[in-house]
């Protein structure tokens, strides 16, 4: 019956009830539609990146990680062992060697540091999504001899456009400089401007025959998912031996790792937040409810409902206005959150903004469950905090003043 | 002479202040089973604070109040709580019920406090309910009773605990007078058949008059003891 008169009272003051479980639930929502859209945000941009320029995960011999020299290549040797165990596992969807040396381009117009890329396009196009963001010619689809694809930050940067050509200065593993003409092929557009100011991209053949031979520094990996690459890679660092370096893209781009991981802390910030928010609100109404009530709790008192059956009421009070706003915010934003997984949310008009931040124009947010559980959790504590105060306040009433009623 | 419910000796209470009011003075009485009494005397006498220290809801400066073998006034809080429970039932002025129970669930709540069974708390809610006249309404909520027949559940509610008294605050303060001969009617059949002890605090003259026992104190103290 205690049950009976708490929910009965939640609906005495309904107009104040239907706010306070009005803003857990909006609250709430707001919570979910929040990590949705982080989630959604944060996944696409760190899926791009892998797609496009990370791999999941990327072979080195441990020389070149520590300085990137033409010299600190990967033997063929090493390459065969390291093919084979590849060729083992069944996640591994393809794989991608590249040459890759700094160097210098130079434009009729001006010089930059640059990063070639010297890639085998049939091979490149199993494992990177590069192809997909070429904005005018291709990617070596043609095989032109000599041809190179830069982006088209670094075309604009060095006053460069289609059919140009430039000019391609390094050094080679035996330390002799080469010095190379080649012509603009293609153009890309990644979502990451800081990369694609710095890289370009060759035929691995041209250079071979430039240095006369082959050379090899970087294998790029792909997974079949994207979940569960921490311990994918680790199933291939076991089998490897030095001198080769297996890193994930957690490593190879720390930034983005360093993102995902502070997402899940961010989120859970916001989330305290709200719950903050929350807590004096239901705190707010508790108390009133109280006071409101002070002479029938007194009353109660009197007559023998001892202190823990009184702190009780209050308590099951509270918790239910949890109980019923909880499950209706949550119901609530997953249906949002489903419903925006179908439209996205399209923010073309902040393109530019977004692009610097790696992510496309139209987001769509994902179900993460795990938080849904944590926003259960952190409802139900909150309402227990904040019914611990207007329940003391129950407590400390007199009842002989709380029925004289002044 | 029947048996003795509530003995006091020389009971005091003192409510500090600028003024020190001595609301209790000394006070020495004996209350026997099945009586009806009331406490009668002008505003300010100390009708309510000698009630509320025969109840356990205050505290004495001196004196002993003991019922049923028990001196309340050596007792905690929440022994005191626990004795209200199961030995005193109480008639408020006004704020006796729930307004969120019915009738029936008004007067179940207090035997729930209890712990008795579904069963007996039914029973007993109906028939209490039915004794003070109040049969066919068992599922209205106070809102939807009339003053005098939300005295009437808190008579009911009362009773439901198997107290050893009814400790009754000007319980018919707020009522016309057809509602106060009725309320009085039930109680004193309630005195009747179930022998149970009935205290009044109170100057209505109709109260009084059905009184089987009147005590009149002034200033703190019994000027006069007239029984029937
Ligand atoms: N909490 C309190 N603090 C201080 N003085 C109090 C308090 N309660 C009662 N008094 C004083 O004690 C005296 C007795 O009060 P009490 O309420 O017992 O009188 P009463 O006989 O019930 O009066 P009434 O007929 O008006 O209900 C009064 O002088 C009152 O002002
Ligand atoms: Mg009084």
């Amino acid at each position: 019956m205690i049950f009976k008169v708490a929910w009965r009272n939640i609906w005495r003051s309904r107009i104040r009830s239907i706010i306070v479980l009005s803003s857990i639930a909006i609250g709430i929502w707001a919570g979910l539609v929040i990590i949705g859209f982080s989630f959604g945000m944060n996944n696409e941009r760190t899926s791009a990146a892998i797609g496009a320029t990370l791999g999941h995960s990327q072979a080195h011999h441990r020389a070149f990680i520590e300085d990137p020299q033409p010299n600190a290549m990967l033997s063929e040797a090493i390459i065969k062992e390291l093919e084979t165990t590849l060729d083992a596992q069944n996640f591994v969807t393809g794989y991608a060697k590249r040459t890759v040396l700094q160097g210098m381009v130079a434009s009729p117009k001006k010089t930059r540091a640059t990063r070639i890329i010297g890639v085998n396009a049939e091979a490149e196009r199993k494992v990177t999504t590069i192809p997909n963001y070429m904005v005018e010619g291709d990617f070596f689809e043609s095989k032109t001899r000599k041809g190179v694809v830069i982006s088209e930050k670094l075309a604009q940067k060095m006053g460069l456009s289609m059919r140009k050509k430039l000019v391609l200065t390094f050094q080679d593993h035996r330390g002799i400089i080469h010095k190379a003409t080649f012509r603009v092929s293609g153009m890309y557009r990644t979502l990451n401007s800081a990369w694609d100011e710095l890289n370009l991209y060759v035929q691995q053949d041209d250079i071979e025959k430039i240095v006369g031979g082959s050379l090899i520094h970087e294998v790029l990996i792909s997974y079949d998912k994207s979940e569960d690459t921490e311990q994918k890679t680790k199933a291939i660092v076991s089998q490897i031996k030095e001198p080769t370096v297996i890193t994930s893209w957690k490593e190879n781009s720390p930034e983005l790792g360093f993102a995902d991981d502070m997402m899940g802390i961010m989120l859970v910030l916001v989330l305290g937040i709200i719950m903050l928010a929350l807590l004096f609100g239901i705190i707010n109404n508790m108390l009133m409810a109280v006071l409101e009530r002070r002479r029938e709790l007194g009353m109660l008192m009197a007559v023998g409902m001892n202190k823990r059956k009184v702190f009780l009421m209050i308590l099951l009070e509270t918790l239910m206005l949890g109980f019923v706003a909880g499950p209706t915010g949550i119901v609530l934003g997953d249906v949002t959150v489903r419903a925006m997984m179908r439209i996205g949310l399209d923010l073309s008009t902040k393109k530019d903004g977004l692009a610097e931040l790696g992510v496309g124009s139209v987001i769509y947010p994902e179900i993460v469950p795990e938080y849904y559980l944590i926003i259960a959790i952190m409802v139900v504590t909150t309402a227990l905090i904040a019914a611990l105060f207007p329940a003391y306040k129950a407590l400390k009433l007199n009842p002989v003043t709380a029925i004289r009623g002044n | 002479m029947s048996k003795a419910v509530i003995e006091v000796k020389g009971l005091h209470k003192i409510y500090e202040g600028a003024v020190p009011v001595k609301a209790v003075n000394g006070i020495d009485l004996v209350i026997s089973e099945g009586e009806f009494t009331a406490l009668k005397g002008p505003s300010g006498c100390g009708k309510t604070t000698l009630l509320n220290l025969l109840g356990g809801l205050d505290q004495p400066n001196s004196g002993s109040i003991i019922i049923d073998d028990t001196d309340i006034t050596g007792l905690s809080d929440n022994e005191l709580i626990d004795f209200r429970l199961h030995h005193i039932g109480f008639v408020f002025q006004a704020y006796n019920l729930i307004p969120v129970l019915s009738a029936t669930e008004n007067v179940s709540f207090i035997m729930l406090l209890q712990n008795r069974s579904k069963d007996e708390r039914m029973e007993r809610a109906h028939q209490l309910l039915e004794a003070v006249g109040l049969a066919g309404k068992e599922d209205k909520r106070p809102g939807e009773l009339s003053g005098g027949q939300q005295q009437r559940v808190a008579v009911a509610r009362a009773l439901a605990s198997k107290p050893k008294f009814v400790l009754a605050d000007e319980p018919t303060a707020n009522l016309d007078s057809e509602s106060t001969s009725k309320l009085l009617e039930i109680m004193l059949q309630l005195n009747k058949q179930e022998n149970m002890t009935f205290i009044f605090a109170t100057h209505d003259n109709r109260v009084i008059a059905k009184a089987k026992r009147v005590v009149g104190i002034s200033d703190g103290r019994i000027v006069s003891d007239t029984s029937k």
